[in-house]
């Protein structure tokens, strides 16, 4: 349900969380996405300007605003934001600047085996990710559920939780791959695993513990503090919320290859210029697919 | 772009092994690293949290601030955590050094030395601790701060994503830290004390602040009156990135309970949202109290948030520790960042 007014939640003394729905949908997350780009970007509020608004951490219905209490009130905050939501009323004529990211991904890969293998041996035994998660979408095969998963654009509806993780949904919601999370979670996830869960796909930038399901791992670097390859020369995040992602399948052969192009700094992603996305001509596009 | 000039000088700092600045000098050796020592500074990183980069610096900004004061130091100065165990460090040359926040019983050379003032520091000498009985994280502050690159405006440590401090770790045997040479003459820094009704509080029962919020519709009235009421016991699954409390369930309310399927099975669950420091989240119906290192999204509800001032008793606290909660109410008034006014804190050492 998408809520007549936005839902304004305290968040202690410098956060202010702003809630859309109860609901993920593209709609709502674009609406959250420009409303927070707003936020960020005001030439008065922003970080830019009087630092009233610090930092502004977007999620697919929510918006959350650090904010500084020295210089701007609660009540002077909501009434900005208010202002700025005004301008977002028809989201249906918002566009953002995205650009097409292909991602390398070996699928059922002996790492993320590996993992899940040490899993079933000291925690509880549990089925082979991507074969429990193609059965469980009614894929019936590993090689079903690869083509599944390379075939749509996915969406960056958030990135965070850890250094520029992205959580990624099928623009095309048919797309979606629905799996449960591990329960308990995983002590540890090797970097650049693709893992699935609740409709949604991440890409790991670090080792961390983690539930979702193991289908992939790519051998590109996602979060680079040390900017050794070029396109982390400017930022060590790799993706930006609003960007699109392809994920394209490769062998172990070529996974190692790559591994190798990026120990010597010369590999190339595969990142088109940002291109304007405008909602409604996706929305329009998507009903005539489906008609 | 302000953050194509940050990362600018990430990216320049990070690849530097040694600080190069003529401004600055060997400190110390690590001989032994303790159990997990790092480089931190206050505010720590801001300005980062959309892309998943927390805040880090020090658990308990109190006692660090006072330590910089101390040493004379700007309020930026970097300066070490010591958690439960504290390291073994010989020094290069002479300097000033200050210890603060929980006791672990500092030795220089073997011999005893207070914590809350300065301490002069010989070429040679070297410190050790013991172990502290009231509280978890103590710090050391040295003349002039300690010098690492500066990354995404801060020398915070994030070990996670192995980000600032010491080559984004922390400090091991045979590490050599540098620090910058102190702006002020060493006679002004000699016998500076925080007096004592100035010091922090240590105990092993903290009473800590909270606000209502973001979430505090998801639980019922009965459970919000025994968050409030029960004896909280501190789990040894904490560290920098949140403290789980140990206690009772809670009934979670109607809204919370009759949710629809995106929000997750469970009523602690809810669509990923922009999560800060001090929020306590309910995993499952496990209290965790984010904290320094925390993640940028969470699954679950917060219904309530810690207080900056409060931020420190519970970065304080030891496993087995009880932590009482206390609401308290947001008025804009009191709304001010909790920089540290610490000026008149520091005296001089009456003889």
């Amino acid at each position: 349900m998408i809520y007549q007014t936005l839902r304004y939640r305290l968040a202690g003394e410098r956060h202010l969380l702003i809630e859309q729905s109860d609901e993920v949908d593209l709609t709502v997350n674009f609406k959250a996405i420009s409303l927070a780009q707003m936020l960020l970007g005001s030439p008065e509020m922003g970080p830019d300007g009087i630092r009233a608004i610090v930092d502004v951490v977007p999620s697919f219905s929510t918006v959350l605003i650090q904010y500084d209490p020295t210089v701007i009130s609660i009540q002077g905050l909501i009434r900005f934001c208010e202002h700025c939501v005004q301008y977002l009323d028809s989201p249906h004529n918002l566009e953002l600047s995205s650009r097409l990211i292909e991602i390398p991904v070996h699928y059922n890969d002996r790492w993320s085996r590996e993992c899940f293998e040490q899993y079933c041996k000291t925690i509880k035994p549990i089925e082979s990710n991507p074969e429990w998660v193609a059965r469980l979408n009614g894929l019936g095969s590993i090689e079903k559920l690869i083509i599944y998963h390379s075939t749509p654009e996915w969406w960056v509806g958030a990135v965070g939780f850890l250094v520029g993780l992205p959580t990624l949904m099928p623009l095309n919601p048919n797309f979606r791959l629905h799996a449960p999370k591990y329960d308990p979670p995983r002590t540890w996830t090797p970097k650049g695993t693709i893992g699935v869960a609740g409709g949604f796909t991440t890409i790991y930038p670090i080792v961390v513990p983690d539930g979702y399901q193991m289908i992939g791992r790519t051998p590109a670097p996602i979060f680079d503090p040390q900017g050794q390859l070029p396109v982390f020369r400017d930022t060590p995040f790799l993706f930006r919320i609003g960007d699109r992602v392809k994920f394209r399948p490769i062998d172990e052969e070529e996974f190692e290859a790559i591994e190798r192009e990026i120990v010597e700094g010369r590999y190339q992603y595969q990142i088109s210029e940002p291109q304007t996305f405008r909602l409604n001509h996706y929305l329009n596009h998507a009903h005539a697919e489906i008609a | 772009m302000t953050d194509r000039k940050r990362f600018a000088v990430l990216n320049g700092g990070i690849r530097v092994n040694k600080p190069a600045a003529a401004d600055s000098r060997k400190c110390f050796e690590v001989l032994t690293g303790g159990l997990e020592t790092t480089v931190q500074d206050y505010w720590g990183r801001e300005g980062y949290l959309r892309f998943g980069v927390p805040r880090s610096g020090p658990m308990d900004k109190l006692s660090f601030q006072l330590g910089n004061q101390l040493v004379g130091n700007d309020e930026n100065a970097a300066g070490i955590e010591i958690q439960f165990i504290g390291p073994k460090l010989r020094f290069f040359n002479e300097t000033v050094i200050a210890i603060t926040g929980a006791n672990n019983r500092p030795k220089l050379n073997q011999k005893s030395i207070p914590l809350w003032q300065t301490a002069v520091i010989q070429p040679g000498d070297i410190l050790s601790f013991s172990h502290a009985e009231f509280g978890a994280r103590s710090y050391i502050t040295f003349a002039g701060g300690i010098d690492t690159p500066l990354v995404m405006g801060s020398r915070s440590t994030f070990t996670r994503a192995q980000l600032g401090g010491f080559q984004g770790r922390k400090l091991m045997q045979g590490d050599v830290v540098y620090t910058f040479i102190p702006s002020q003459p060493m006679y002004q820094l000699l016998d500076r004390i925080v007096p004592n009704e100035s010091r922090p509080e240590f105990s092993r029962l903290w009473q800590v602040e909270v606000n209502l919020g973001p979430h505090d519709d998801g639980l019922t009235p009965d459970d919000i009156q025994q968050f409030f009421t029960y004896d909280w016991i501190v789990s040894s699954k904490s560290d920098r990135i949140g403290y789980r409390l140990e206690g009772p369930k809670f009934q979670f309310s109607e809204s919370a309970r009759y949710q629809s399927a995106e929000n997750g099975r469970h009523p602690s669950n809810t669509i990923d949202y922009g999560c800060s420091i001090g929020s306590v989240l309910l995993c499952g119906h496990t209290p965790t109290v984010l904290l320094a290192d925390c993640p940028s999204l969470t699954g679950y509800i917060a219904p309530f948030t810690v207080t900056e001032q409060s931020l420190r008793k519970v970065g304080q606290a030891r496993p087995g520790d009880i932590i009482n909660f206390k609401q308290v109410i947001q008025s804009s008034a009191s709304n001010h960042r909790n920089r540290l006014h610490l000026d008149k804190s520091v005296s001089r050492l009456l003889c």
